[in-house]
């Protein structure tokens, strides 16, 4: 292990210095000889710890040997966390090209990816695991996910269609063109990557050249909660008013309610999506049945999306849905929007979204 | 070793005896080349008999080739007048410049067969042949250009050699003080097991519980220059006596008592503080 560990410092030592650039010849020599499991060149380990403990031996000879036995655990933490390190960039390259985020667990922590709105996975991240004391967890927890983002690599090598994962009762932004192909987004409405996606889909035009539906996902955080507290209550409305259409809408009354929540601002000039998110499930109920009046909706109607909205039928839709997003697409990331046969994990800016192919 | 398997000559290793001696049975010196070396490099042992053994190889047709290498700066008299065939030596061991020396009979030098031939070796040169030089046996050994440089400071050392007095007395009364210091001294660290009989230029040493290769490294750091390992007598330490590698202390002229006491002191406490 001794002479693995000084491999690797005598790795870095000679990209800066070439004095040790023989040390490391004679190093990796020591290296071969231990990963083909014959025993290390010990002349070369014993060299290396002479020269480090001598000037230790002429003045205290007797700290000689705990230093010696200090100098071996160092090397075994130098080639643990090296191999740990490693396996780590290794692990978020392989995360940044399945999910477009170098860490799955927290999408939204990596800066290398698109931005975006984490799904937070339900299984402890390894050093979660670690703190709590959970070693063997840890590492098969790890291994799983692990083995889940590899099964996933085929899916970065195919062909998206947006067709395949539709909701029921899609509704597009504009009429339904068939000459146009179609873009499938994932949003919640809580989510700020979401509404400017939304923003940059108007600004771009895209929505002109593309067929754009969404599936409403609101973030889970943990048991029967949810990382945007009222994305639950708004994406069951949303349903609801897929459910019970307004008749002769040009605009479906869902995208219109949509359109309020990104893009329109309070009395006092704050976003509304700021406002929902901060607001209790009774201001957002009300805020949402007034909107639902404004658009169009009888007082009746309004009350039968709000019963329908809590209704098993919307909860099954919704749980569809879930399983589109985590299942099928499998994205940690929200937004995710699906077109041109890609699959665009994280916010898409105007520019990608005006050179799309339509 | 080579030459021996290159042209399947038998070869015998005989021991020495505890006083250095050595006791080949005549029938083995039957047209032997016998090759000893003068002074131990591991303890300093000479070899007591060393001209009866020349005599009794000479009578039995053979030839005795010495190694002086550890001979020539401190017992140069070991090898004098013994009627050596051939005596070997290095002169950067003798206070010169790196060089090879071979001091051979003409009867040897005349029986070589010539492995290169170059200038300064020859008188005559025909169209299918060339006659060497009569009565210059050495130029077999010396074709093309010598290194001048290296034998005229070889020339130099043995004349320094010849006038130098350290201290003020002669460099065989000034080295047997330090080699009796340092003998007593290295005697004295229980840590340790000395390998010399009796005090010597050269003292060998080994601890049961540290290696010589750490001790080496340690003291270089403390300015002491020892040598560790088994000196290329692998045979004879490893095999024979079953000896961990040793530590090496070789005195010379430069040396005062001062460095002995150092070495010492920086000795014994590492010994005592890795135990």
């Amino acid at each position: 292990m001794f002479c693995i560990g000084a491999f690797i410092v005598l790795v870095v030592l000679s990209i800066v210095s070439a004095r040790y650039r023989k040390m490391l010849g004679k190093a990796w020599g020591c290296v071969a000889r231990r990963v083909t499991f014959r025993p290390c060149d010990t002349t070369f380990k014993q060299d290396v710890k002479d020269h480090l403990l001598a000037p230790l031996a002429i003045r205290s000879p007797r700290l000689v040997k705990p230093a010696s036995i200090a100098l071996e655990v160092v090397a075994v933490l130098i080639v643990v966390t090296t191999v740990l390190s490693l396996y780590f960039v290794l692990r978020a390259g392989l995360n940044l090209w399945v999910y477009n985020t170098c860490d799955k667990e927290d999408s939204q922590s990596c800066s290398l990816g698109a931005q975006a709105c984490s799904i937070q996975q339900s299984t402890p991240s390894f050093w979660e695991s670690i703190g709590q004391g959970d070693v063997i967890g840890a590492f098969g927890n790890e291994f799983s996910s692990l083995g889940e983002t590899i099964s996933l690599i085929p899916s970065r090598l195919t062909t998206w269609k947006a067709e395949e994962f539709l909701p029921a009762n899609v509704t597009y932004a504009k009429p339904y063109d068939a000459a146009k192909p179609t873009a499938l987004e994932i949003i919640d409405p809580g989510c700020t990557y979401c509404k400017q996606l939304f923003e940059n889909i108007k600004e771009s035009g895209f929505a002109d050249r593309y067929n754009v539906a969404y599936v409403a996902f609101p973030i889970p955080a943990g048991d029967d909660s949810f990382k945007f507290a009222n994305s639950r209550l708004i994406v069951s409305y949303l349903e609801a008013m897929r459910l019970n259409p307004l008749a002769d809408a040009t605009v479906p009354a869902d995208w219109q309610v949509l359109d309020r929540i990104y893009t329109s601002k309070n009395e006092v000039g704050v976003d509304m999506q700021s406002v929902i998110n901060a607001a209790s499930a009774d201001t957002v109920t009300k805020l949402l049945d007034g909107w639902l009046s404004d658009i169009g909706y009888t007082a009746d109607q309004v009350a039968t999306v709000k019963k329908v909205a809590a209704s098993t039928q919307v909860s099954d839709i919704m749980a569809d849905n879930s399983n589109i997003v985590k299942s099928r697409i499998n994205t940690v990331k929200i937004p995710t929007i699906i077109f041109d046969g890609s699959r665009h994990d994280g916010l898409v800016s105007v520019e990608d979204l005006e050179n799309a192919d339509g | 070793m080579t030459a021996a398997d290159r042209l399947g000559i038998d070869r015998v290793v005989r021991p020495r005896n505890a006083d250095g001696s050595l006791d080949v049975e005549d029938a083995l010196l039957e047209r032997a080349v016998v090759v000893v070396n003068a002074v131990s490099n591991i303890d300093g042992r000479t070899v007591p008999n060393l001209a009866e053994l020349v005599q009794a190889t000479h009578r039995r047709g053979g030839i005795v080739v010495v190694d002086a290498a550890q001979a020539m700066a401190h017992a140069r008299q070991v090898v004098t007048d013994i009627g050596a065939d051939a005596i070997c030596f290095s002169a950067h061991k003798m206070y010169g410049a790196s060089l090879g020396v071979i001091v051979a009979t003409h009867e040897l030098l005349n029986s070589l067969e010539l492995a290169f031939v170059g200038g300064g070796m020859v008188s005559d040169v025909t169209e299918s042949s060339f006659e060497l030089l009569p009565n210059e046996p050495w130029s077999r050994l010396e074709p093309g250009l010598q290194a001048w440089g290296e034998i005229i400071a070889l020339g130099a050392a043995f004349d320094w050699l010849g006038s130098v007095r350290p201290g003020g007395v002669t460099p065989a009364v000034h080295l047997s003080s330090l080699e009796h210091r340092l003998f007593e001294g290295l005697s004295d660290i229980p840590e340790l097991t000395v390998i010399n009989a009796g005090p010597s230029s050269v003292i060998s040493v080994y601890s049961e519980t540290v290696d010589a290769h750490r001790l080496a490294v340690f003291l270089s750091r403390a300015g002491v220059m020892v040598r560790s390992g088994y000196f290329c007598a692998h045979h004879y330490l490893k095999e024979t006596r079953g000896l961990p590698p040793l530590l090496r202390f070789s005195l010379g002229l430069h040396n005062t008592s001062a460095d002995v006491d150092i070495a010492l002191t920086q000795l014994s406490g590492l010994a005592r503080g890795l135990r």
